[in-house]
């Protein structure tokens, strides 16, 4: 675990700011954010290769860029902290990264794979790079610091976020805690003996929800040897009026209804009165009025008859996901830790 | 609490239950001064309840000095307030039992969710020395959950904690629970589960040995099924491996979730332990996921018995005590 920040003084306001970084597949999205959480600046920054070394290297250079142009502050400088988050199992007290990986059928990087089989010391290479205390989460955690500080946080203490990207995730808060558990929604079961995700599990919500598994159930329903190309293919099906539209949105509507499940599960399980789903806007949000969202959401919507009745009411909010979230989201998560520390803040492993 | 504490300060526990109260004398450590059994009427009022409680405090604050009390009963309950919302197996409701026992006893008082302080002793109380995250799945006529998560409780924002026996495990099951929902975990891994189970097996072979025992299909109970496991029957070990299936689909929802270090399986039907808990180990492995880069929880079998309730509910009073007295006025964690 790192040290907080120093008592802040001098320029820049004479306050502390978090950069949050989100690192993607061949590209990182930064913010900065004051001491309060109020975003103040944000960039995205293509990455040349997956390599560890150019990741590094790049978020120190995104950082540098970002409280440059927007601070005139040169790194390192002790007002600054940084707060990274990655989509694949973290262990927060050392700010290792165990493994990350992006699959074959994630057509969107097609030819350009990536896989890190070792753990990774992230945030202590970020640090070295930058001389600024660094911390770490996993995707889905970050989206559950976010909601917590600008979102249904502000509303109730306990509440869960599913994530729906390539796969499914999520991160979960209890009795105003960010829990320190894997929280691994993407595998709930929800067909003991259904169909196989990429990670070796069989009928887990990942195995129908996230933009893998949807794309390649649109490619087995209409018959295609291989995944459609991308997920906008299978959203496009959705509007052809063609033979293949009513199995391709059925598609839809079972990853909703999967998520539902999923939903179903927690809920009952937590006794929780607000749920976030966060998804790509086209595939999750009937507000785009695409309709392979309004099926997803109308299977989403299902979740209340598979919910223990005391909690069927519990409020369940679809977010499309927008460029910075998941940057400010683990600009909160330095905010909270490294600035605005808390004493009871728990530590520990996010997978 | 110091160890000196933990040796000098004493609780009353007491379990209130559908049709009894246990209760009795602990210290801090767990260690029991005195055991009581109150055998009542299902079904009681609320002044017959409050007033065997009690009576059932006053005969122990006679023979002990009490530095707090503890209550946990089934249902729904306001924390810390210890007003009992809702008690479906007792009959009343709206009961705010912390404040009528502490304003009849001067005396600080907790009241809790009984899976919750059944869950707080064996946590403390296990062999192994305290757990902090664990899972005590009651096995009985119905299936309750206690959690408690990096040494805390979890008991939700109604008070009523985990409910792991309702959650949807098999959309196409046609057993109906006691929730309304069908295909729900307490639907197809409890008592009441193997009795169902038991009674349509017993119907298509009535002369089989559960049929027989229980002199005819319709009376077979969970219990018909437990003596006829033990007596060999193939069919009643069955049902007993296939309630551990189900079992092990729930834990593994758990793991999946929580990544617990251990699961204790207590209640009615933790007798019959050795004749299902392999079957759930086995599906918690196969259902749980990246079970090849964790540590699965050890799933044992409950150390306390029906005692955990009381003895947990002093021993909870008694760090509320010393949390209370750390944080001033604050309100404890446990």
């Amino acid at each position: 675990m790192v040290d907080a920040l120093d008592q802040p003084t001098g320029a820049a306001g004479g306050h502390a700011y978090a950069v949050g970084v989100e690192i993607l597949p061949y590209e990182l999205v930064a913010v900065l954010v004051d001491a309060t959480g109020r975003q103040v600046d944000m960039r995205r920054w293509p990455i040349v290769d997956m390599e560890i070394k150019t990741v590094v290297g790049q978020i120190a250079d995104a950082a540098l860029e970002l409280v440059d142009t927007a601070l005139d502050v040169r790194l390192p400088d002790p007002r600054i902290c940084i707060g990274l988050q990655i989509g694949g199992p973290v262990e927060t007290d050392e700010g290792t990264v165990l493994a990350y990986a992006n699959h074959p059928t994630d057509s969107m990087y097609a030819g350009r794979d990536y896989h890190w089989r070792e753990p990774v010391p992230l945030a202590s290479l970020v640090a070295a790079a930058t001389g600024c205390p660094t911390v770490i989460e996993n995707d889905g955690a970050a989206f559950a610091t976010l909601e917590q500080r600008v979102g249904v946080g502000r509303e109730t203490p306990s509440f869960a976020v599913v994530l729906i990207r390539d796969g499914v995730g999520g991160g979960i808060v209890l009795d105003g805690r960010l829990m320190s558990i894997p929280f691994e929604f993407g595998h709930i079961k929800v067909r003991p003996e259904g169909r196989w995700c990429v990670s070796g599990d069989r009928g887990c919500i990942d195995a129908y929800s996230g933009r893998r598994a949807v794309r390649a159930i649109a490619g087995e329903v209409t018959g295609a040897d291989s995944d459609l190309e991308s997920i906008e293919a299978a959203i496009v099906l959705c509007e052809r009026q063609n033979a293949a539209t009513p199995h391709v949105t059925a598609a839809f509507r079972q990853a909703g209804e999967a998520v539902g499940h999923g939903i179903a599960t927690v809920l009952s399980l937590f006794g929780l009165s607000h749920m976030v789903v966060y998804g790509p806007p086209d595939m999750v949000d009937p507000a785009t009025g695409r309709a392979a969202a309004t099926a997803f959401a109308t299977g989403v919507r299902n979740f209340p008859s598979l919910t223990y009745p005391l909690f069927r009411s519990a409020q369940v909010l679809i977010r499309p996901l927008s460029v910075d979230q998941g940057a400010h989201g683990a600009a909160l998560v330095a905010v909270d830790r490294l600035i605005n520390v808390h004493s009871d803040d728990m530590e520990g492993s996010r997978r | 609490m110091t160890d000196v504490d933990q040796q000098f300060q004493r609780a009353i526990g007491l379990d209130v239950g559908g049709t009894k109260v246990a209760g009795g004398v602990v210290n801090g450590a767990g260690d029991v001064m005195e055991r009581l059994a109150l055998r009542r009427a299902p079904g009681s009022h609320r002044e017959e309840v409050v007033e065997d409680l009690i009576g059932a405090i006053s005969e122990l604050m006679g023979r002990h000095h009490i530095d707090a009390i503890g209550i946990g009963a089934a249902g729904l309950i306001d924390w810390p307030e210890g007003h009992i919302r809702w008690a479906p197996s007792n009959g009343y409701d709206n009961l705010s039992l912390r404040s009528i026992i502490e304003e009849a006893t001067s005396i600080p008082t907790i009241v809790d969710n009984d899976a919750h302080v059944a869950t707080w002793a064996e946590a403390n109380l296990w062999s192994d020395g305290p757990q902090r995250h664990l899972a005590v799945l009651t096995v009985g006529t119905g299936l309750g959950a206690g959690l408690l998560l990096d040494g805390r409780l979890y008991r939700g924002s109604s008070g009523i904690g985990a409910e792991l026996g309702h959650i949807l495990v098999d959309k196409h099951s046609k057993a109906i629970c006691s929730c309304g929902m069908t295909g729900c975990l307490e639907s197809l891994a409890s008592g009441t589960a193997l009795g169902r189970e038991g009674r349509a097996a017993a119907q298509s072979n009535p002369g089989g040995l559960l049929a027989r025992m229980a002199g005819g299909p319709q009376n077979v109970t969970g219990e018909t099924v437990y003596e006829a496991a033990r007596r060999g029957d193939t069919t009643s070990l069955e049902l007993f491996a296939q309630l551990g299936y189900w079992l092990g689909v729930g834990a593994a929802t758990l793991v999946t979730l929580l990544d617990l270090e251990l699961i204790i399986v207590g209640g009615g039907l933790a007798v019959a332990g050795d004749l299902f808990i392999e079957p759930m180990r086995e599906a918690m492995t196969r259902h749980a996921f990246a079970t090849r880069h964790r540590t699965l929880p050890k799933i044992a079998l409950a150390r306390l018995g029906p005692d955990a309730g009381w003895i947990g509910a002093g021993m909870l009073s008694l760090e509320h005590l010393r949390q209370s007295r750390v944080n001033g006025a604050g309100v404890a964690t446990g």
